[in-house]
């Protein structure tokens, strides 16, 4: 099985058919192919998170999916985030909290953020940290990233922060 | 000082240059760094850009008896195989000393083992090929034949007369040494109510960043001049050793760096 395959699937709200080597992953799929670059690749085998994208409504690492398994499935990555204005206030309160230095596991971390803010109502600290577990930060600490997360879901409960 | 209100656009004394002081300035680089939009040297491709992946040593001491490298060399998309001696004849090896550490010693280290592997990880061999799977690839039946020799790990071991030494041009195996003397240590133990002794045992350490290292470099063989793409806290200096060691002079060397996910301290180096 080394001969490329063609897979349909949906990315960011476009349709995407393409060839691909059956050992392509997800992340290199998007990055090289596609051009979407601010899915990052850090450890490459499921530890760092910064590959994080959202597939089915799902978060999922990139890193560890093949390109193949994406066959009519919809991808939604920090760009798609980014452009439909889904998570606008979760980056403005990165923003004011200064919750990213050089920003490599902010995509992945924007990302899985979103994906707790999604499932949960209460702004609780300690299910914040469970649920970014899996995303490393290494420059700037959590604490500005919870602060950030923790702003954002007060917001969205319609309290003040 | 009375700050004229006459100004048609409304300015006051804080849209003067100097007004950020005090303010908080969000930085300006955050909005395309939150989007996936900053540019890592990883996010860039060159046009006909190839990939290298390095061999490494398993051993942490050996012999390199031979390199078998023929049939990687004709694997489809593998552009060269480059061993150690054969990049010996473009790049000069790297002295690792630092002025402001006098007497800090450091063996000539070439950019590829030549003949020997010092630690386990050296690079033995570049593979270079049109994508980055294909080098590894090939990297895979590239066949290395090592006669290994004893390794050098024990701090507390490494001067013994009876430990190999491992650079013998710089007669022993201590790299630096620096005294601090406070006063009689033997004095103030003895005269000491009770002395309480223990050993404290510390694992490597390192900065360890988000993003790996990665660099991109464009040699434009017309105008005899080298750009490199490098994720580095230290341009100028990387401009410097490149030219160095490259036989370039500074002014053919570019170094350009633009976002780069983690540096501390890690990536001054090439």
């Amino acid at each position: 099985m080394t001969a490329p395959m063609l897979i349909s699937l949906e990315v960011n709200g476009e349709c995407v058919d393409a060839h691909v080597l059956p050992r392509l992953n997800l992340a290199d799929f998007l990055r090289e192919h596609l051009k979407l670059t601010g899915t990052h690749i850090g450890c490459e085998h499921g530890v760092c998170g910064a590959c994080t994208v959202r597939m089915n409504g799902e978060i999922v690492r990139s890193c560890l999916m093949l390109a193949v398994q994406t066959h009519g499935a919809s991808v939604v990555t920090i760009e798609g985030l980014s452009d439909s204005g889904e998570i606008a206030d979760l980056q403005a309160a990165f923003r004011d909290r200064n919750a990213l230095q050089c920003g490599f596991c902010t995509p992945g971390m924007l990302v899985a953020a979103q994906d707790f803010l999604k499932q949960e109502t209460e702004p609780d600290r300690e299910r914040i940290r469970e649920h970014l577990s899996g995303n490393y930060c290494r420059c700037t600490g959590y604490q500005a990233i919870v602060d950030a997360v923790e702003t954002t879901a007060r917001a969205r409960m319609g309290r003040k922060p | 000082m009375k700050v004229a209100s006459t100004n048609p656009d409304g300015l006051t004394v804080l849209d003067r240059p100097n007004s950020y002081i005090g303010k908080v300035v969000p930085r300006p680089n955050l909005e395309r760094l939150m989007q996936g939009r900053g540019l890592y040297v990883s996010d860039m491709e060159l046009p006909r850009m190839a990939h290298v992946v390095f061999l490494r040593s398993p051993h942490a001491h050996a012999k390199i008896i031979g390199i078998d490298a023929i049939e990687a060399r004709h694997m489809p998309d593998v552009i060269a195989i480059v061993t150690g001696k054969e990049l010996a004849t473009v790049i000069t090896p790297w002295v690792g000393v630092l002025s402001h550490l006098k007497g800090l010693k450091s063996a000539p280290q070439h950019a590829i083992a030549i003949d020997r592997v010092c630690w386990q990880g050296e690079a033995v061999a570049a593979v270079v090929a049109t994508s980055r799977a294909v080098a590894e690839d090939a990297a895979e039946i590239v066949r290395v034949e090592y006669e290994e020799l004893e390794a050098v790990t024990d701090m507390r071991t490494a001067l013994n007369p009876e430990t190999p030494m491992i650079h013998p041009s710089l007669g022993d195996n201590l790299a630096f040494e620096r005294n601090l003397d406070a006063g009689s240590v033997d004095a103030a133990f003895a005269e000491s109510d009770e002395v309480v002794e223990a050993d404290f045992i510390f694992g490597r350490h390192t900065g360890v960043t988000l993003e790996p290292r990665a660099v991109v470099a464009d040699w434009n063989v017309a105008e005899q001049r080298l750009t490199i793409y490098q994720g580095t806290q230290a341009p100028h200096m990387v401009q410097n050793i490149a030219a160095l060691h490259l036989g370039l002079t500074d002014s053919q060397v570019r170094v350009v760096c633009k976002d780069v996910g983690g540096s501390f301290g890690i990536k001054v180096h090439i």
